[in-house]
């Protein structure tokens, strides 16, 4: 079967390629295009011939390759916050054109490409369920204690939530939090947030671009069901020496970027720090918290030749939480990218990558001389991952790569920390699993209005030895009693059956098929089509609300399943106003299997049997999502509005019926605009209106332990809904006073800003109680953030 | 300990945060019979208590129900109106090693519950050792510590509570906590000393603890107690769950057989 349907794409690629090859014989030009002021390759910069209306973008890594028949051109070089370039070039021989595109002045302000429209991006590219922010836009919307974050900025797009009041945590088209994959120059960020998912892992000065995929998901990308967030960041300044830097109320950072050898070689460092530890001591109430979080960006890059750039970067990032030096916790991220970018020629593109990712979590007890020892997990995550692009032509062009991972997990392990602790050294065995993941996808065009892009991955994922698994008396891990699922007894004649070291003990193998189609109804206006399988083969167990604490990410094995998801989309994307207004509607409906859920009672703390804690489910998630922006002119933002509906269902919970997700939403409208009113000042607000998290509600009370505090009967799962969410925020940023004529070296502004300005107090949480006052039943509605001001002092020279 | 994690995490967390009271409607349902029932070691001491389940707004004394047929491995329990639960015959005794069922007849309904009698783990001894303060949780005072030998194979599961005599139920330096442990993480077949945490004492003063050796599932019900009592909610809570039963045929609480072991230790 896969032979038939591999056969029967090479015949269609063929017919495709050849149909376009013997049309015209083509010469192309190829090259780079960056920033003029430093340096920076420009990812998904455009470049255009009008007259022939044909066009690419820059791939990930800055690189671009235009075919034309040999003559002379008008080729328009684009990109948002950019002075568009237009030069004329005679084309007789393959041509390489290095293009450096300087920042608009009047940034973002008339950046319309004029002429045949060849930029309307948004209505002609094939791509769909994707969205995109400048960083320059994000650095100006309100966030929460002033702390720039893109995680926060694409929590206000259609089809993506916080999980929570402030949290970083996000949720898209109705996914889990950890189906999302973030990636940091290629490499995973396991756990991207600070102070207990507040804040992200994300230090705007050192980020260059991002791009979030909510469907479509193309082929190069794999291994979680829901989004694909991919950060890439700075190169650093190749021109001169550039320092940033900011002074928050919660952290300060500085970014120092220069040439190491001018346009050939860089470096970026970018640190930020928290002042917990030095304002909490001043505070009688936390004098004995011990809090801090801290990361380093770095970056080093160099042009070895025309064909040739390596880059090496990293991301080291932590957090710790203590308490009166009796118990705490941390975690942290730490990641690896050694990147080459090779150039076969003008039409075939490949870049290399060693990518490593580690993330771990440490909870300490020290409370007495024999009662202390530090509990750790990690997972170590290391991969060799090649990715081509090969530009046949302009209307056909392939994408193909390859990917081996392998992963190692430390789901536990216990040390004393004095001598006469009486708890022992221990550890859970460790797990390790190999992942193999190759890909292929063919873009093209059929004509002047229909383009499409299929492509297949195949990821294999194996567990290997030294490792054991766990033997189950009745072959199950878990099993029910009384209507409850519970953990099944070890067969305590032959409790385990162990593996040797690189015993490859069971493997899935994910068939992942993907498609985007578009069809241009006219200049202005597109439809299009998506469809997406994933697999993700790793699944994040945790118990609690925040993002850290008892967490640790887990592998698929002989009794968790992967989990898979199916997502078809269906859009409509409009332009008015000349290409300043941007509009789209985008239906989609995801299925999913397999979904990990832990089971009530759930016993995750130092457990070998965590395939004893969960059970396996399915979800079922659908939508619309509006969006109308608007990139351009004084006045910029967007509106956008979702009507969702997201839903599991899990054998014997809830009475095996379905079940709202916790961040189901019906509706989810978010409004964001920035306004300026002159050179100087430009004010910016938000406004977010959802309707409330599902939440199970109480049904019942009883009395235990003759206690005066009522336990609580559950009838149903996520039954009732908390009230209405909503917020405004508003900031404005005051620049330097600027003298007309004079050229300043150095820029600061200082952004003054309010979270939830009318103080809405918008429900975190619930809980039953009795009333201190009069011992009555009464529920409570908790709540966190009302009207948080901030101010930040930014610079830059 | 969990309780001091929920309370430091919530102050840090919660710096501005609030809660205010909201009305949510929550409508009637048909009342579910709730047990609470053990069987112990200790002479005439074990009983079952049966009440039902009200509405959560209600301000009504829970439900007694004085009129179900209450047994134990066969024994007739009977209901007992000055003590609101159904008591065995007189001199009766929990014996180890035993498997103990309960059956309760009530309402044209009838529920079971299956425990075994666990043994408790050997404490010889308690000693005292000065301690010095732990800020902000802990004044200076005397720990208490006992010495103790395991020789029961892995994994047995204990609940433990302790206070300062005479006022055991309302001891506030514990906050009536109830502790569970297991013996993963203690010396089997050799002798081990273990320093009660969060504990501090003053001369004079009487202390006493109560272990009872549970079974898995009394262990998981008391842990699931533990996490889903109300009050302050923080980054450790877990999603609303029903506490785990092993009563039968829709009735919620619990029945559990085991051996209690009480010990007292005056401070020198």
């Amino acid at each position: 079967m896969l032979k038939q349907i591999l056969f029967t794409c090479l015949l269609f690629i063929g017919a495709v390629v050849n149909q376009s090859a013997l049309a015209q014989k083509n010469l192309s030009i190829s090259g780079n295009i960056k920033d003029a002021k430093n340096g920076e390759e420009l990812i998904g910069a455009s470049i255009a011939v009008p007259a022939l209306k044909t066009g690419v973008t820059t791939n990930a890594y800055g690189f671009y390759s235009l075919s034309l028949p040999a003559g002379t051109y008008k080729v328009e070089i684009s990109y948002v916050g950019y002075e568009t370039q237009i030069k004329e070039i005679t084309l007789n021989q393959n041509l390489k054109l290095n293009i450096e595109l300087k920042e608009s002045k009047k940034e973002l302000k008339e950046l319309l490409v004029q002429g045949d429209k060849i930029s309307d991006a948004n209505v002609s590219q094939n791509k769909m369920s994707v969205v995109k922010i400048d960083v320059k836009q994000v650095k100006k919307i309100p966030i929460l204690l002033g702390e720039v974050d893109i995680i926060k900025a694409i929590q206000l797009l259609p089809g993506v939530q916080a999980a929570g009041d402030g949290s970083t945590n996000f949720i898209v088209r109705g996914g889990n939090i950890d189906h999302n994959l973030v990636l940091l120059d290629e490499a995973v960020v396991y756990n991207p947030s600070h102070v207990l998912g507040f804040f992200s892992t994300f230090n705007g000065d050192a980020i260059k671009d991002f791009e979030l995929y909510k469907g479509g998901i193309p082929a190069q990308y794999g291994g979680r069901l829901a989004s694909v967030l991919d950060v890439h960041m700075k190169d650093g300044n190749s021109k001169k020496l550039g320092v940033t830097g900011g002074i928050g109320i919660l952290s300060s950072r500085l970014t120092v970027e220069a040439p190491i050898v001018k346009d050939k070689a860089s470096f970026l460092i970018s640190g930020r720090r928290s002042y917990f530890d030095v304002f909490f001591p001043l505070n009688p109430q936390l004098k004995d918290v011990d809090a801090y979080f801290g990361d380093l960006n770095i970056k080093l890059n160099y042009t070895i030749s025309d064909k040739d750039k390596i880059f090496l970067s990293g991301y080291f990032g932590r957090d710790d939480l203590a308490f009166g030096g009796l118990f705490g916790f941390g975690w942290g991220n730490k990641t690896g990218t050694l990147r080459w970018n090779h150039i076969f020629n003008s039409k075939l593109f490949v870049n290399t990558s060693v990518v490593y990712s580690r993330y771990n979590y440490n909870f300490d007890i020290n409370i007495s001389d024999n009662l202390n020892f530090t509990r750790t997990n990690y997972i170590d995550d290391i991969n060799l991952k090649v990715d081509g692009n090969y530009f046949y032509n302009n209307a056909n062009s392939f994408k193909f790569g390859a990917k081996l991972n392998n992963y190692v997990f430390l789901p536990g392990k216990i040390d004393p920390i004095t001598k006469a602790s009486i708890a022992e050294s221990q550890s859970l065995p460790k797990k390790r699993a190999i992942q193999q993941d190759l890909y292929a996808s063919h873009a093209f065009k059929y004509g002047p209005r229909f383009s499409a892009e299929y492509g297949l991955r195949v990821s294999i994922f194996s567990n290997i030895g030294a490792g054991r698994s766990i033997n189950y008396l009745n072959g199950s891990p878990t099993y029910l009693d009384n209507g409850i699922i519970k953990e099944s007894p070890k067969d305590l004649n032959n409790p385990y059956t162990n593996y040797a070291d690189n015993e490859i003990y069971n493997t899935y193998v994910g068939i992942e098929p993907r498609l985007n189609l578009t069809y241009m109804l006219n200049e202005k206006s597109s439809v299009k089509a998506s469809f997406n399988r994933m697999y993700q083969y790793m699944h994040l167990i945790q118990n609690i609300t925040a993002s850290v604490g008892q967490e640790f990410w887990t592998p698929s094995d002989n009794y968790i399943k992967p989990q898979m998801s199916d997502q078809y989309a269906l859009g409509y994307f409009r332009n008015f106003m000349d290409n300043k207004i941007e509009f789209s509607a985008e239906a989609y409906y995801k299925k999913l299997s397999n979904t990990v859920e832990l089971r009530e009672g759930a016993d995750i703390q130092f457990n070998e049997a965590i395939e004893g804690q969960v059970v396996a489910g399915q979800g079922r998630a659908y939508g619309i999502e509006t969006f109308v922006r608007k990139q351009t002119g004084k006045t910029t933002g967007w509106l956008s509005y979702t009507l969702a509906k997201s839903e599991r269902q899990a054998n014997n919970v809830n009475n095996s019926q379905w079940y709202s997700f916790r961040f189901d939403r019906t509706h989810y409208f978010s409004f964001v605009l920035n306004q300026e009113i002159n050179d100087r000042i430009s004010v910016s607000g938000n406004f977010v209106y959802a309707t409330g998290e599902a939440f199970t509600q109480a049904s019942q009370r009883y009395s235990i332990f003759s206690g005066t505090q009522p336990s609580i009967y559950y009838s149903a799962r996520n039954n009732a809904r908390f009230p209405a969410y909503h917020r405004a925020d508003v900031s404005m940023t005051i620049g330097r006073k600027k003298r007309p004529g004079r050229v300043y070296k150095n820029e600061s502004d200082i952004v003054i800003a309010i979270y939830n300005v009318y103080g809405r107090k918008n429900a975190y949480t619930l809980s039953y109680d009795n009333d201190p006052n009069t011992n009555v039943p009464v529920v409570y509605k908790w709540y966190l953030f009302t009207f948080v001001p901030s101010i930040t002092y930014n610079f830059k020279f | 300990m969990k309780k001091y994690i929920h309370l430091s995490l919530f102050a840090l967390l919660f710096l501005g945060a609030c809660k205010e009271e909201i009305d949510i409607e929550i409508p009637n349902a048909e009342p579910l019979l709730v047990v609470e029932g053990s069987v112990t070691t200790e002479p005439d001491s074990s009983f079952i208590r049966l009440t039902l389940t009200s509405n959560y707004y209600s301000q009504d004394p829970y439900p007694i129900v004085k009129n179900a047929e209450v047994s134990v491995n066969g024994i007739p329990f009977s209901y007992v109106d000055s003590l609101k639960h159904y008591i065995a015959p007189t001199g009766y005794v929990g014996v180890v090693n035993t498997i103990y069922t309960l059956n309760i007849k009530y309402d044209n309904k009838t529920y079971n519950a299956v425990s075994k009698l666990e043994p408790m783990f050997r404490i010889d001894s308690f000693f005292q050792t000065w301690k010095e303060a732990q800020e902000p949780f802990l004044p200076a005072g005397w720990g208490v510590s006992y010495a103790g030998y395991d020789e029961r194979t892995r994994v047995k599961y204990t609940w433990f509570e302790n206070g300062i005599y005479s006022n055991v139920i309302n001891a506030d330096s514990f906050d009536n906590n109830k502790i569970t442990f297991d013996n993963n993480f203690t010396p089997i077949n050799e002798p081990y000393a273990f320093e009660i945490p969060f504990a501090r004492f003053e001369t004079g003063q009487e202390y006493i603890s109560i272990f009872r050796s549970v079974d898995k599932n009394m262990y998981d019900f008391i842990n699931a107690f533990n996490n889903a009592s109300p009050g302050i909610p923080g980054p450790f809570q877990t999603p609303p769950a029903n506490l785990p039963t092993n009563i039968t045929n829709g009735a919620v609480g619990y029945f559990t057989a085991m051996e209690v072991k009480r010990y007292r230790y005056k401070f020198k």
